[in-house]
């Protein structure tokens, strides 16, 4: 693992009285590509803007490369922060608009003229040095914010859901083009981002939020496969939440019928949360699966079709690629590795916290 | 079944197609356009025949026609023993720099107010939204007396300074509307590139604030223009009178030439014509500017 290059140590926030992010604690690698992802109002812009230095946590602090910046002005930070809507001067030519900080900076024109073309380059748009940022596409005006803020060296690009007001084609484009860009540059980006499909795509680490609070960090494979609790089963991807209770180890008992698992230590007779993933729940012929049950709706979804079943009193969703009509009486079966139990939470707010206690 | 096929038989050429057009109602539209250009027009062309006419004509039987002698010296006398052409640069130095005044004053403190985070920003905007209240009548007297303790009366300051504070109030509440639609992250974006106050005040936001400009100068210069009290009031003598006043001694105690008259009424007018017609689509855009969200 790289070396650690950002530490918030336990960050508290609030605006008017209300708490946005509660003892946050989070620690960011060298070179990762990290996504902060959660609904809004889950407190992930406030994180981002804390650790770019626009606002001050009301406790707690940031540690950036071993030295405490809680109070350092955002010029001073290693960072530099593409916006959502783009930020250009649109009363400046390209070429000023990424030279804006250079210039601050009262670096020699020739360093300058070379950064810029450089900068270009790297984004795909060289010979728009002399353009208005009126005349560009949305897709092209990002790109020339990203590029505004590469020439100033930063260790850490802070992106603050950068593609949000891009169409579906080119957001999918500018994933590529920012993992890309991420591996030649070779700097820390922290990704700000509701949208789930985004964050696995692009992340190597993904910190999911909820409340001001983080729910599950780890791995995009991790997060996906392994949700801890059932919010970030439910934001992450479709999923079956179903109540249930563990027998034992290993066994758990879901809608009345008992199904082998991999889990262990829930206890015995505890009840609990299962998420089975749609594309993990097997249609088998009736007699020959678990749960009887019959196919209430189906729809063509081009990869798969997405199908609802009704079994065990419960509405299961199923993504297959195996068509069965609607009416088609079947049986649910699902292998054991496929069902990931979770402690169910006591309360809302042990909901909001992720609160997984030992049993 | 059978309404489908009724709805598809429909052509929506004819059925559609743009009414054709009513002649009566196209010439009752245009008559009546033609009588308010006649309404406008009317104004501009009875003060300037009213200009080149004798006393004789204006009070005769010749009101509204045109010259039977275009008396020119009518300009002429109003520019010479009316000195007229004095008070016009008067009018010109103490507007421009009352505009100007204005306008950086208003930039800056709507700046303040609306981009900068202190305590008592919404205060301090209260308080000069209170000026758009209290009229310039009710603040003669103690505008006077400050002045005069300050021996501050018969200069072209005495007007630009009270102009420039009584245009203050509407050029902020003017320039809120137009910095409020520029987006905050500019500002952010400019700070993490070390970007000062200062240097985002002048760089970013001025550039960014040019339609507000017009708007401003508009307000502030129909207030300062044709202002007639504070300039009779706080001038006596001569060599910084204003348009306003000077038109007013043109008219003499015992008889009035009025042709000298209706040519400083001219004078006077032609500037706001032209300021009109050259930033009026620039006006009609900052009407809706904020109105609208980009």
């Amino acid at each position: 693992m790289e070396k650690e290059l950002i530490n918030l140590d336990h960050i508290y926030k609030s605006y008017d009285g209300q708490l946005i992010l509660d003892d946050l604690s989070l620690v960011i690698h060298e070179n990762e590509f990290v996504t902060l992802l959660g609904p809004s109002g889950c407190g992930k812009t406030t994180t981002l803007r804390i650790i770019g230095g626009f606002e001050t946590p009301d406790k707690g602090r940031v540690i950036f490369d071993g030295q405490d910046i809680t109070a350092l002005a955002p010029n001073k930070r290693q960072l530099n922060t593409v916006f959502q809507k783009y930020a250009l001067f649109t009363h400046m030519d390209i070429a000023d608009n990424i030279a804006f900080g250079l210039r601050i900076k009262n670096k020699s024109d020739q360093y300058i003229k070379d950064k810029i073309s450089y900068a270009l380059k790297l984004v795909n748009l060289d010979g728009y040095e002399h353009r208005m940022p009126d005349s560009l596409s949305g897709g092209q005006q990002q790109r020339i914010a990203i590029a505004r803020a590469i020439v100033n060296e930063p260790k850490v690009l802070l992106l603050d859901e950068p593609l949000g007001a891009l169409d579906l084609k080119l957001r999918q484009d500018m994933q590529y083009e920012l993992i890309r860009l991420k591996r030649e540059l070779g700097i820390t980006f922290i990704y700000v981002t509701h949208d789930q499909e985004e964050a696995l795509t692009m992340s190597d680490h993904i910190v999911v939020m909820n409340q001001g609070y983080i729910q599950q960090e780890g791995t995009p494979e991790a997060i996906y496969n392994e949700p801890e609790n059932a919010f970030v089963a439910d934001f992450i991807g479709d999923s079956n939440i179903i109540s249930a209770t563990m027998v034992k180890d290993e066994l758990v008992r879901i809608l009345g019928t008992e199904f082998p698992c991999v889990d262990k230590g829930f206890g015995v007779e505890k009840p609990v949360d299962v998420v089975i993933r749609p594309e993990d729940v097997k249609l088998v012929k009736r007699g020959e699966g678990k749960i009887p049950g019959v196919v209430s709706h189906i729809i063509f979804k081009g990869v798969h079709y997405e199908m609802e079943v009704q079994a065990g009193g419960f509405e299961w969703l199923v993504h297959s690629t195996k068509e069965s009509p609607a009416g088609t009486e079947v049986d649910i079966d699902v292998d054991p590795f496929d069902i990931q139990v979770m402690n169910r939470p006591a309360s809302e707010d042990e909901q909001a916290l992720g609160v997984v206690d030992d049993v | 079944m059978k309404d489908m096929k009724k709805a598809k038989m429909v052509d929506f050429d004819t059925e559609y197609a743009p009414k054709s057009s009513n002649p009566v109602g196209k010439v009752i539209v245009t008559i009546i356009l033609i009588l308010w250009t006649v309404i406008n027009i009317f104004p501009i062309y009875f003060i300037f025949t009213f200009s080149l006419k004798s006393n004789d004509e204006i009070f005769g039987n010749n009101i509204a026609g045109l010259p039977r002698n275009w008396i020119w010296s009518n300009y002429t006398r109003a520019l010479g023993t009316g000195n007229m052409g004095l008070y016009f640069l008067n009018s010109i130095l103490v507007t421009g720099a009352a505009i100007l005044i204005s306008l950086i004053a208003a930039l800056m403190a709507t700046y303040a107010i609306t981009r900068i985070k202190w305590r008592a920003s919404k205060l301090a905007n209260a308080f000069f939204m209170l000026g758009l209240t209290i009229p310039l009548q009710a603040s003669i007297v103690p505008v006077f007396f400050v002045l005069k303790e300050l021996h501050w009366l018969n200069k072209y300051s005495t007007l630009i300074i009270p102009y420039s504070a009584f245009a203050l109030a509407m050029a902020i509440l003017i320039c809120t509307g137009f910095m409020v639609e520029i987006p905050y992250d500019l500002d952010e974006a400019a700070r993490i590139d070390g970007c000062g106050l200062w240097r985002t005040f002048y760089q970013i936001i001025l550039p960014l604030m040019k339609p507000a400009y017009a708007t401003v100068g508009i307000y502030s210069y129909l207030q300062c223009w044709n202002e007639f009290m504070f300039a009779n009031v706080f001038i006596s003598d001569s060599a910084h009178r204003t348009l306003p006043i000077g038109i007013q001694q043109l008219s003499g105690s015992y008889t009035t030439d009025w042709g000298p008259i209706g040519a400083a009424l001219v004078i006077a007018t032609f500037p706001t014509l032209i300021f009109y017609i050259s930033l009026s689509r620039r006006i009609q855009e900052s009407f809706i500017a904020g109105a609208v969200k980009g």
